[in-house]
């Protein structure tokens, strides 16, 4: 019969400890470790560590990985250290030496000199390797985009910006226009995608109907009609302005967090503790990639 | 066995009834997806936190890391907080005033956040290293220990080193009115009827407060004219030095001129109580008494701290916390 009501204990221990034990909680080793003891109440390292866990510790840990990232993906050419060793000593210099630039440093919580520049590189590093990505992916960008490289006058009259368009349906080049009405802005070629935020969205509309290079033909206004716009699609071709379209993607933050995450998916990031994950998907959910 | 469970029908009854209640609740905690929220992982008896690319980052390795950047910080926190507790004992006057506080706090941020008050308050709370908004009533505990403390270290134990401060420097709270004028020997009309209509304002009964929010030039018009702490060495023009030297808690001086127009002053008080919360009043009192090295709050702290029997783990902790009190290299 003991042996009956043993075996009948134990099972129900063991059940219960598998049911009430606390999975996805990690403890540091030793949290009970007085540190400092005050009459008859003790500081200890659990007590330190729960306190240090208030601060922002999810940036801290995106920033290791980060750098484990960079480290195992990215290599730097020559030129591009140079410009970055160049930047750093100019900032130095700007700043009146190392002792001030530090002081300037602490006050934005930087322990010292190395971590800023660590991040430098980890910002050129992050750069590069948005970019391998997106030149490695440029056809499904390029069919969310539709990458264009366009011209374009604008006017503070309807009437001029007629007049220019008339000027151009006449088989005039745009320089030739610029030129004919006094026109001084920057007439460039210059990217236009359908997330541009510096061309007016009547235009961006009016570039997605069409597939082929040459003047659109109308004139634009702008939302409040303070300025009147004629066009001209210069290239559609995007093997031609790839550089163009790649550092713009490259700048473009929703992209870079699409990048870095397909490395924590890749590379099976985990997070064990409950705690850090529900921060994790309090503040930065994107990068839980888990299952 | 029919005699076996007769005899022990009761006991082996409980033991069912604890194992389906387990199967229950094991159940129900998988239904609700808590179950199988996160699993633990264990390396070298150490709990990982995280894992990236095969390598493991333990609790312990990150406990490292984050003491580097917090740790001091931390520590002096509690210290303070253990410190001051046991320091000053606890009166049933700071807890009706901490729960009042603690109400209108909550009432304030419910009001201002909605939903989100509870998370809101949760991260100020924790920039002052309280882990629960429940410990809301604490915080406005410690806050009345800690003024209690430094009160207790001014009165007492450097009683005559503030007396000597006071005798000499004079200090007070105050608060000031400015109408600021280009030539304050020639004012132009405007510049004279908005003087005139401050004056006559504060002898119809506007109170100071509200003349200063309405006409003062000065920037601190709209703290309703406050400035603060301020003693003779603070560095105000020798007019402003003279009129508030001058000048009684709880009245006004006489309106005088300065360069940079017309001033009035109230001295609110020049009760230590109300110096305390005061960062100029440690400040000034630290560099009036050459035996500080520290602030008047460090040294309060570690003066109490001396006569609570503190052991540190060891001797490299100890200096790093006298450092972040800067009282580094002192008994």
């Amino acid at each position: 019969m003991k042996k009956l009501l043993l075996s009948l204990i134990t099972i129900m221990a063991v059940l219960s400890l598998s049911a009430c034990a606390v999975d996805g909680n990690a403890e540091i080793s030793n949290p009970d470790e007085a540190l400092i003891t005050i009459g008859e109440d003790t500081i200890t390292k659990g007590d330190v560590y729960s306190l240090m866990e208030n601060e922002s510790i999810v940036p801290i840990i995106l920033n290791n990985v980060n750098e484990k990232i960079f480290d195992q993906i990215v290599t730097l050419d020559e030129e591009t250290i140079a410009a970055i060793e160049t930047e750093f000593n100019e900032t130095i210099t700007n700043y009146g030496g190392e002792e001030s630039f530090l002081y300037t440093l602490q006050q934005y919580g930087y322990p010292d000199i190395e971590t800023y520049k660590q991040e430098l590189y980890n910002s050129a590093k992050a750069s590069e390797l948005v970019k391998a990505y997106a030149t490695d992916n440029i056809e499904n960008y390029q069919t969310e985009y539709s990458p264009k490289m366009i011209q374009t006058m604008g006017f503070s009259n309807q009437e001029d910006a007629s007049k220019a368009l008339e000027l151009l349906e006449s088989g005039k080049t745009f320089e030739e226009v610029a030129t004919e009405m006094e026109y001084t802005a920057t007439i460039e070629p210059k990217l236009a995608t359908n997330y541009s935020t510096d061309i007016p969205s009547v235009i961006i509309v009016a570039l997605t109907a069409t597939n082929e290079t040459g003047i659109l033909p109308t004139t634009f206004a702008n939302e409040d009609n303070s300025i009147y716009y004629v066009a001209n699609v210069t290239d559609i071709d995007v093997n031609n302005f790839t550089d163009t379209f790649v550092e713009m993607l490259s700048a473009d933050s929703t992209i870079a967090t699409e990048v870095i995450v397909s490395y924590y998916d890749s590379m099976d990031f985990h997070v064990y503790d409950q705690k850090l994950y529900d921060k994790f998907l309090a503040e930065y959910p994107d990068y839980l990639v888990q299952d | 066995m029919k005699n076996i469970l007769k005899k022990y029908w009761f006991v082996i009854l409980i033991g069912v009834l604890l194992i389906a209640g387990v199967v229950y609740y094991s159940f129900g905690l998988s239904e609700s997806g808590e179950f199988d929220t996160l699993k633990g992982k264990t390396v070298n008896n150490q709990d990982v936190l995280y894992s990236f690319n095969g390598e493991d980052t333990t609790a312990d390795a990150f406990y490292d890391e984050l003491y580097e950047s917090y740790g001091e910080n931390s520590i002096a926190q509690l210290f303070v907080r253990e410190v001051t507790d046991q320091f000053i004992e606890t009166t049933e006057e700071m807890e009706t005033e901490a729960q009042t506080n603690a109400d209108n706090v909550r009432a304030q941020f419910e009001a201002n956040y909605g939903t989100e008050a509870d998370s809101t308050l949760l991260q100020a709370l924790q920039q002052y290293g309280y882990n629960n908004v429940d410990e809301l009533e604490q915080f406005f505990i410690d806050e009345a220990k800690s003024l209690s403390l430094m009160t207790t270290f001014i009165t007492e134990t450097k009683k005559d080193v503030y007396d000597a401060y006071v005798a000499e420097k004079n200090p007070r709270i105050v608060s000031h009115i400015l109408i600021q004028m280009v030539d304050p020997e020639n004012p132009t009309e405007e510049e004279a009827a908005k003087l005139e209509e401050a004056k006559q304002a504060l002898l119809d009964g506007t109170s100071f407060e509200e003349v200063a929010y309405t006409y003062s030039d000065d920037t601190s018009a709209e703290s309703y004219g406050y400035l603060g702490f301020m003693d003779l060495d603070t560095p105000y023009v020798p007019e402003f030095i003279e009129a508030a030297n001058n000048t009684e808690a709880g009245e006004t001086s006489e309106w005088f001129m300065s360069d940079y127009g017309y001033h009035i002053i109230y001295v609110n008080s020049t009760d230590v109580n109300d110096f305390i919360p005061e960062s100029g009043f440690s400040t000034a009192l630290a560099e009036f008494d050459e035996d500080m090295t520290g602030s008047v709050y460090s040294e309060a702290i570690w003066a109490a701290a001396n006569d609570l029997n503190v052991e540190f783990a060891n001797e490299e902790l100890e200096l790093s916390i006298k450092e972040s009190f800067g009282l580094g290299g002192t008994e």
